[in-house]
Protein backbone atom coordinates (compact mmCIF):
# COMPACT_ATOMS: atom_id res chain seq x y z
CA UNK A 1 0.00 0.00 0.00
CA UNK A 2 1.08 3.15 -0.88
CA UNK A 3 1.98 5.72 2.25
CA UNK A 4 -0.40 8.37 2.90
CA UNK A 5 1.16 11.74 1.54
CA UNK A 6 -0.15 14.94 3.83
CA UNK A 7 -0.77 18.28 2.12
CA UNK A 8 1.74 19.44 4.25
CA UNK A 9 4.41 16.85 2.57
CA UNK A 10 2.89 17.68 -1.07
CA UNK A 11 4.21 21.20 -0.31
CA UNK A 12 7.59 20.46 0.76
CA UNK A 13 8.16 17.84 -1.57
CA UNK A 14 7.25 20.76 -4.30
CA UNK A 15 9.11 23.30 -2.69
CA UNK A 16 12.50 20.49 -2.16
CA UNK A 17 11.92 20.22 -6.06
CA UNK A 18 12.16 23.79 -6.90
CA UNK A 19 15.09 24.28 -4.21
CA UNK A 20 17.20 21.35 -5.52
CA UNK A 21 16.31 20.80 -9.19
CA UNK A 22 15.50 23.51 -10.72
CA UNK A 23 11.37 25.15 -11.40
CA UNK A 24 10.42 23.67 -14.62
CA UNK A 25 7.05 22.24 -14.36
CA UNK A 26 8.38 18.77 -15.91
CA UNK A 27 11.13 18.41 -13.16
CA UNK A 28 8.36 19.19 -10.46
CA UNK A 29 6.27 17.25 -11.65
CA UNK A 30 9.22 14.33 -11.09
CA UNK A 31 10.43 15.16 -7.93
CA UNK A 32 7.41 15.92 -6.55
CA UNK A 33 5.41 12.88 -7.75
CA UNK A 34 2.00 14.26 -8.79
CA UNK A 35 -0.30 14.73 -11.69
CA UNK A 36 -0.36 17.79 -13.62
CA UNK A 37 -3.49 19.34 -12.54
CA UNK A 38 -2.69 18.97 -8.80
CA UNK A 39 0.55 19.95 -9.19
CA UNK A 40 -0.54 23.44 -10.95
CA UNK A 41 -3.38 23.54 -8.23
CA UNK A 42 0.02 23.75 -5.71
CA UNK A 43 1.80 25.75 -7.49
CA UNK A 44 -1.15 28.46 -7.93
CA UNK A 45 -1.34 28.55 -3.94
CA UNK A 46 2.19 28.84 -3.36
CA UNK A 47 1.98 31.81 -5.77
CA UNK A 48 -0.69 33.06 -4.20
CA UNK A 49 1.11 32.92 -0.60
CA UNK A 50 4.43 34.30 -2.04
CA UNK A 51 6.26 30.98 -1.22
CA UNK A 52 7.39 31.06 -4.95
CA UNK A 53 7.46 33.23 -8.19
CA UNK A 54 7.46 32.46 -12.27
CA UNK A 55 10.18 33.31 -13.98
CA UNK A 56 11.68 32.52 -17.33
CA UNK A 57 13.21 29.67 -16.25
CA UNK A 58 9.92 28.62 -14.63
CA UNK A 59 9.20 28.71 -10.67
CA UNK A 60 11.83 29.81 -7.94
CA UNK A 61 11.63 30.29 -4.56
CA UNK A 62 11.05 33.51 -2.64
CA UNK A 63 13.17 34.34 0.47
CA UNK A 64 9.66 33.65 2.22
CA UNK A 65 9.25 30.24 0.15
CA UNK A 66 13.08 29.80 1.40
CA UNK A 67 12.34 30.03 4.80
CA UNK A 68 9.04 28.36 5.10
CA UNK A 69 10.81 25.61 3.71
CA UNK A 70 13.68 25.23 6.30
CA UNK A 71 10.95 25.82 9.07
CA UNK A 72 9.14 22.90 7.45
CA UNK A 73 12.38 20.26 7.36
CA UNK A 74 12.92 21.01 11.01
CA UNK A 75 8.96 20.73 11.86
CA UNK A 76 9.29 17.59 10.07
CA UNK A 77 12.56 16.25 11.94
CA UNK A 78 11.24 16.82 15.46
CA UNK A 79 8.32 14.90 14.18
CA UNK A 80 10.06 12.01 12.92
CA UNK A 81 11.94 12.11 15.69
CA UNK A 82 8.85 12.14 17.84
CA UNK A 83 7.05 9.56 15.82
CA UNK A 84 4.19 12.19 14.38
CA UNK A 85 3.86 12.01 10.70
CA UNK A 86 4.01 15.47 9.11
CA UNK B 1 7.49 10.92 54.59
CA UNK B 2 11.11 10.64 53.31
CA UNK B 3 13.16 13.74 53.77
CA UNK B 4 14.09 15.62 50.82
CA UNK B 5 17.90 16.32 50.46
CA UNK B 6 19.03 19.41 48.51
CA UNK B 7 22.35 18.92 47.52
CA UNK B 8 23.00 22.16 45.95
CA UNK B 9 24.27 20.80 42.70
CA UNK B 10 20.42 19.53 42.03
CA UNK B 11 19.25 23.11 42.04
CA UNK B 12 21.97 24.07 39.19
CA UNK B 13 21.08 20.40 37.25
CA UNK B 14 16.99 21.93 37.27
CA UNK B 15 17.62 24.99 35.79
CA UNK B 16 19.76 23.66 33.03
CA UNK B 17 17.13 21.12 32.40
CA UNK B 18 14.20 23.60 32.43
CA UNK B 19 16.03 25.70 30.26
CA UNK B 20 16.48 22.37 27.86
CA UNK B 21 12.38 21.77 28.05
CA UNK B 22 11.65 25.82 27.17
CA UNK B 23 14.23 25.40 24.60
CA UNK B 24 12.53 22.23 22.93
CA UNK B 25 8.70 23.74 23.75
CA UNK B 26 9.73 26.74 21.39
CA UNK B 27 10.70 24.29 18.58
CA UNK B 28 7.78 22.60 19.09
CA UNK B 29 5.84 25.87 18.54
CA UNK B 30 7.64 27.12 16.05
CA UNK B 31 6.07 23.70 14.06
CA UNK B 32 3.28 24.31 14.98
CA UNK B 33 3.15 27.48 13.36
CA UNK B 34 3.95 26.25 10.36
CA UNK B 35 2.02 23.04 10.42
CA UNK B 36 -0.90 23.36 12.46
CA UNK B 37 -0.54 20.22 14.10
CA UNK B 38 -2.14 19.71 17.13
CA UNK B 39 0.19 16.97 18.43
CA UNK B 40 2.99 19.76 17.87
CA UNK B 41 0.89 22.00 20.07
CA UNK B 42 0.48 19.69 22.93
CA UNK B 43 4.42 18.84 22.80
CA UNK B 44 4.79 22.17 23.34
CA UNK B 45 2.39 22.79 26.17
CA UNK B 46 3.70 19.42 27.59
CA UNK B 47 7.29 20.88 27.60
CA UNK B 48 6.15 24.24 29.17
CA UNK B 49 5.05 22.76 31.47
CA UNK B 50 7.52 20.47 32.55
CA UNK B 51 10.36 23.60 32.01
CA UNK B 52 8.02 25.58 34.78
CA UNK B 53 7.94 22.87 36.90
CA UNK B 54 11.57 22.22 36.81
CA UNK B 55 12.00 25.63 37.00
CA UNK B 56 10.01 26.56 40.19
CA UNK B 57 11.24 23.99 41.67
CA UNK B 58 14.62 24.59 41.53
CA UNK B 59 13.88 28.04 42.46
CA UNK B 60 11.72 27.41 45.63
CA UNK B 61 15.07 24.95 47.12
CA UNK B 62 16.81 28.11 46.30
CA UNK B 63 14.78 29.99 47.98
CA UNK B 64 13.92 27.98 51.14
CA UNK B 65 17.92 27.44 51.21
CA UNK B 66 18.30 31.35 51.16
CA UNK B 67 15.45 32.05 53.98
CA UNK B 68 15.61 28.85 56.00
CA UNK B 69 12.65 28.47 55.41
CA UNK B 70 12.82 24.40 54.36
CA UNK B 71 8.94 23.91 54.10
CA UNK B 72 9.02 25.68 50.29
CA UNK B 73 10.70 22.35 49.58
CA UNK B 74 7.56 20.75 49.54
CA UNK B 75 5.63 23.45 47.78
CA UNK B 76 8.31 23.29 45.20
CA UNK B 77 7.72 19.55 44.97
CA UNK B 78 4.40 19.35 44.84
CA UNK B 79 4.72 22.09 42.09
CA UNK B 80 7.20 20.41 40.19
CA UNK B 81 4.82 16.67 40.41
CA UNK B 82 1.23 18.46 39.55
CA UNK B 83 3.14 20.22 36.44
CA UNK B 84 4.92 17.37 35.24
CA UNK B 85 1.87 14.93 35.55
CA UNK B 86 0.65 17.86 33.20
CA UNK B 87 3.26 17.68 30.95
CA UNK B 88 3.61 13.71 30.58
CA UNK B 89 -0.19 13.54 30.01
CA UNK B 90 -0.20 16.17 27.00
CA UNK B 91 3.02 14.35 26.04
CA UNK B 92 1.03 11.47 25.35
CA UNK B 93 -2.09 12.91 24.31
CA UNK B 94 -0.12 14.24 21.63
CA UNK B 95 0.58 10.50 20.32
CA UNK B 96 -3.16 10.10 20.47
CA UNK B 97 -4.24 13.22 18.41
CA UNK B 98 -1.51 12.44 16.14
CA UNK B 99 -3.20 8.76 15.89
CA UNK B 100 -6.34 10.26 15.39
CA UNK B 101 -5.03 12.65 12.44
CA UNK B 102 -2.99 9.53 10.89
CA UNK B 103 -5.03 6.57 11.76
CA UNK B 104 -3.39 4.31 9.02
CA UNK B 105 0.30 4.78 9.44
CA UNK B 106 1.19 6.20 12.84
CA UNK B 107 2.65 4.05 15.94
CA UNK B 108 0.21 2.87 18.18
CA UNK B 109 -0.73 4.92 20.98
CA UNK B 110 -0.06 3.60 24.57
CA UNK B 111 -2.59 6.61 26.12
CA UNK B 112 -4.64 3.74 27.93
CA UNK B 113 -2.09 2.22 29.64
CA UNK B 114 -1.27 5.23 32.50
CA UNK B 115 -1.71 3.55 35.42
CA UNK B 116 -1.34 5.30 38.98
CA UNK B 117 0.86 4.29 41.57
CA UNK B 118 0.72 5.31 45.37
CA UNK B 119 4.13 7.69 45.30
CA UNK B 120 4.04 10.44 43.15
CA UNK B 121 7.65 9.30 41.62
CA UNK B 122 5.75 5.84 40.86
CA UNK B 123 3.27 8.23 38.98
CA UNK B 124 5.91 10.01 36.98
CA UNK B 125 7.93 6.70 36.39
CA UNK B 126 4.80 5.23 35.20
CA UNK B 127 4.16 8.30 32.42
CA UNK B 128 7.54 8.41 31.61
CA UNK B 129 7.50 4.95 30.88
CA UNK B 130 4.70 5.21 29.22
CA UNK B 131 6.53 7.68 26.59
CA UNK B 132 10.04 5.91 26.42
CA UNK B 133 7.94 2.68 25.39
CA UNK B 134 6.49 4.82 22.40
CA UNK B 135 9.48 6.71 21.22
CA UNK B 136 11.40 2.92 21.69
CA UNK B 137 8.62 1.74 19.25
CA UNK B 138 9.31 5.10 17.06
CA UNK B 139 13.17 4.41 17.09
CA UNK B 140 12.85 0.21 16.15
CA UNK B 141 10.33 1.09 13.25
CA UNK B 142 13.10 3.29 11.46
CA UNK B 143 15.94 3.70 13.01
CA UNK B 144 17.65 7.13 13.27
CA UNK B 145 19.87 9.62 15.41
CA UNK B 146 17.29 11.95 16.21
CA UNK B 147 14.81 9.13 17.52
CA UNK B 148 18.09 7.84 19.21
CA UNK B 149 18.59 11.05 20.65
CA UNK B 150 14.74 11.72 22.02
CA UNK B 151 14.50 8.34 22.97
CA UNK B 152 17.91 8.29 25.01
CA UNK B 153 16.23 11.38 26.56
CA UNK B 154 13.07 10.06 27.98
CA UNK B 155 14.79 6.72 29.02
CA UNK B 156 17.06 8.74 30.94
CA UNK B 157 14.00 10.61 32.70
CA UNK B 158 12.28 7.24 33.42
CA UNK B 159 15.27 6.28 35.11
CA UNK B 160 15.84 9.34 37.22
CA UNK B 161 12.41 8.81 38.31
CA UNK B 162 13.18 5.14 39.10
CA UNK B 163 16.45 6.49 40.99
CA UNK B 164 13.87 9.18 42.72
CA UNK B 165 11.46 6.65 43.77
CA UNK B 166 13.82 3.89 45.38
CA UNK B 167 15.41 6.88 47.26
CA UNK B 168 11.84 7.95 48.50
CA UNK B 169 11.57 4.25 49.89
CA UNK B 170 14.59 3.53 51.43
CA UNK B 171 17.98 3.91 49.11
CA UNK B 172 19.15 7.47 50.06
CA UNK B 173 22.37 7.29 47.63
CA UNK B 174 20.44 6.93 45.01
CA UNK B 175 19.35 10.51 44.98
CA UNK B 176 22.63 11.74 43.12
CA UNK B 177 21.86 8.73 40.54
CA UNK B 178 18.53 10.52 40.23
CA UNK B 179 19.65 14.07 39.70
CA UNK B 180 22.43 13.13 36.74
CA UNK B 181 20.01 10.62 35.09
CA UNK B 182 17.60 13.61 34.15
CA UNK B 183 19.84 15.77 33.70
CA UNK B 184 21.59 13.58 31.11
CA UNK B 185 17.99 13.06 29.94
CA UNK B 186 17.30 17.34 29.18
CA UNK B 187 21.06 17.33 27.72
CA UNK B 188 19.85 14.31 25.17
CA UNK B 189 17.43 17.19 24.45
CA UNK B 190 19.87 19.71 23.70
CA UNK B 191 22.06 18.25 21.74
CA UNK B 192 19.04 16.90 19.32
CA UNK B 193 17.97 20.45 19.10
CA UNK B 194 21.59 21.45 18.29
CA UNK B 195 21.68 18.81 15.09
CA UNK B 196 18.13 20.00 14.33
CA UNK B 197 19.08 24.06 14.56
CA UNK B 198 22.50 23.26 12.63
CA UNK B 199 22.60 25.03 9.28
CA UNK B 200 23.32 23.07 6.01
Amino acid sequence: MKPYRSRLKIIMDILEAISLHGGKISTILTYANLSHDRCVKYLEELLEKGLVEEGADGYALTERGYKFLQELKRAERLAEAFGFRL
Amino acid sequence: MPLRVILGYDIVMSFVSSAAAFIISYYAYRAYSVTKKKSFLLLQLGFTFAGFGLLLDSILLSAAILSRIFHLTTTGYTLYFALTVIAYVLVLSSYAVDKFEFSETSIPSLLPLIGFGALPEGILLTLAGAITIQLGLNFLLNRSVDKLLIFMAFAFIFFGHLFFMLQAIRFAGFLILGHIFRFLGFASFLAFILRVVKPG
